[in-house]
């Protein structure tokens, strides 16, 4: 199976649910380097058609999904989704220029926090990644890393003081992570943090972040603030990173112990020939100037 | 692949971060706190992230991505997220032979270094980038060298990436240096007479910034 193929096979978030173009206007993007065109009808069902083809559609985590597939694999789970008590926040699209898979990895990574959210989510000398876990959940097929810790100043939004974070991360699909994170106002619950990655291309992505948090106080317009500046310092990473595309060949990229989850992810998109935006081999290596 | 010329010296002061291509080769320049300096592929081996956004700390440069430190031989030292850890001599950027010499940084990124014999006195004059390739300057600056606005000059060729203006005023010469880049773009980088007065010196940079005028908006239509 071609990585196109194999990618074809997902769900992709394209818009906000709350931002959808009524009919006659239409939204046009594009995935996996297919344009589509989005409308809501008269009926209130959502259209996505890629020439005089159709998508399937579903509306679901504040997001408007579709597939180039006529049978996609099921979306993943995300159950912290149905507790009513959280707000839920979509904040908006990131576009970046880079591969889908370099969001995602970037997303799991911990040990960047004190260079790149400097002040917000870590802090010199506070730099040292303890050991944590990673397992591939059998039943799931997801990436799971677990007891990550890390200390940081503003956490988030809520937090006053700077706390050590606890961290849980998801990947349920090869473009889509989620975090859980110790909630600077309560002790009892986790928040939960995600990116939904629209692959425009294999260089180039939209990132559409989105929360599910106990946070009663701030207010929307402040946690989408937040976390906007999150992904605009995590941006001027990831447009500068050579080559575009992630490399899979253990070779071209050195780990240490504090990128086991980085490993683990890249392990499991070549094991299920996830590749669209991959780089399999040192000779596809192109660290040209651009 | 000869030596060329990236920068004036100038223009990286002790402490410094800076990107160069040379040759379609990505590289980082950068002078350690006490003035060393060295020249890698642009990429830190640990992410790929771009070693030219880091910063310097004392003798060593630290990629801004995960703080890893690199020494001047290259090799990285220290690794934040595992600081008791005494890293792998394995973990190594890709050097590239560079030097220092009238003024100018030289890298050479197949060969070792061999920068040209220059003629005594000269001082840097200014580094200037311009969105044309190397041959539309060229095609400009072989044009006006009858400027009645500026100055007419001479011009000798030294070789095709060093031409030397010897301005016919007065016995003034003027070093070009040409460094061709990506898409379509390139350097160049000036040395002067050291006795040419200020004046004159100030004058020669307006006639520089000319040659990107005419040079610019002369590739943007052919280039249509």
């Amino acid at each position: 199976m071609s990585a196109l193929d194999h990618a074809k096979q997902y769900w992709y978030p394209v818009s906000m649910l709350d931002s959808i173009p009524v009919f006659p206007d239409v939204k046009t993007t594009r995935v996996l380097g297919m344009d589509i065109s989005i409308t809501r009808q008269a009926d209130n069902n959502v259209t996505v058609m890629q020439g005089d083809e159709q998508w399937q559609v579903q509306e679901i985590y504040d997001h408007l999904w579709t597939s180039p597939s006529e049978a996609p694999k099921p979306i993943f789970d995300v159950p912290e989704a149905n507790e009513k008590d959280r707000r839920f926040v979509p904040c908006g699209v990131v576009r970046v220029r880079c591969s889908p898979l370099r969001a995602v990895e970037n997303f799991l990574d911990i040990a960047h926090f004190p260079f790149v959210h400097t002040d917000i989510l870590g802090s010199e000398p506070h730099t040292e990644v303890e050991p944590y876990s990673v397992d591939i959940d059998a039943d799931k097929d997801e990436v799971i890393a677990t007891k990550v810790k890390f200390f940081q100043p503003q956490a988030a939004k809520s937090a006053s003081d700077g706390i050590i974070t606890d961290y849980v991360y998801r990947v349920p699909s090869p473009m889509n992570a989620i975090l859980y994170k110790t909630c600077p106002t309560r002790d009892d619950v986790q928040d939960v943090i995600a990116i939904f990655v629209q692959p425009i291309d294999e260089e180039t992505c939209d990132v559409w972040p989105w929360m599910a948090l106990y946070d009663d106080d701030s207010t929307m317009a402040d946690m989408i603030e937040f976390q906007q500046l999150i992904f605009l310092q995590d941006r001027s990473i990831l447009e500068n990173q050579v080559p575009t595309k992630l490399p899979l060949d253990p070779k071209m990229e050195i780990p240490t112990r504090a990128d086991l989850t980085s490993i683990a992810y890249r392990r499991w998109l070549k094991r299920r020939g996830a590749l669209y935006g991959a780089l399999l081999n040192t000779s596809d290596n192109s660290v040209a100037a651009e | 692949m000869a030596s060329v010329a990236v920068a004036l010296s100038k223009d990286l002061s002790n402490g410094r971060v800076m990107r160069a291509i040379v040759s379609d080769q990505d590289l980082v320049i950068w002078r350690s706190k006490s003035g060393i300096l060295s020249a890698w592929e642009n990429r830190c081996p640990h992410r790929g992230m771009r070693l030219s956004h880091g910063f310097v700390r004392g003798e060593a440069l630290a990629c801004m991505y995960h703080g890893w430190h690199y020494d001047k031989s290259a090799t990285c030292r220290y690794i934040p997220a595992h600081p008791e850890l005494e890293p792998p001599e394995t973990i190594r950027a890709q050097e590239f032979q560079s030097i220092e010499k009238d003024g100018l940084i030289w890298v050479n990124v197949n060969d070792k270094i061999t920068p040209p014999a220059m003629p005594e006195g000269l001082v840097p004059l200014r580094s200037m980038g311009f969105r044309c390739p190397t041959e539309t300057l060229k095609d400009v600056m072989s044009d006006k060298v009858n400027d009645a606005e500026y100055f007419n000059f001479t011009i000798s060729k030294h070789d095709d990436n060093h031409w030397v203006l010897k301005l016919n005023i007065s016995d003034i010469k003027l070093d070009i240096f040409f460094q061709e880049l990506p898409n379509n773009t390139c350097k160049i980088h000036a040395l002067i007479d050291k006795d040419c007065p200020a004046k004159t010196k100030k004058q020669i940079s307006r006639m520089m910034e000319s040659w990107r005028r005419s040079a610019e908006s002369h590739y943007e239509v052919t280039a249509k």
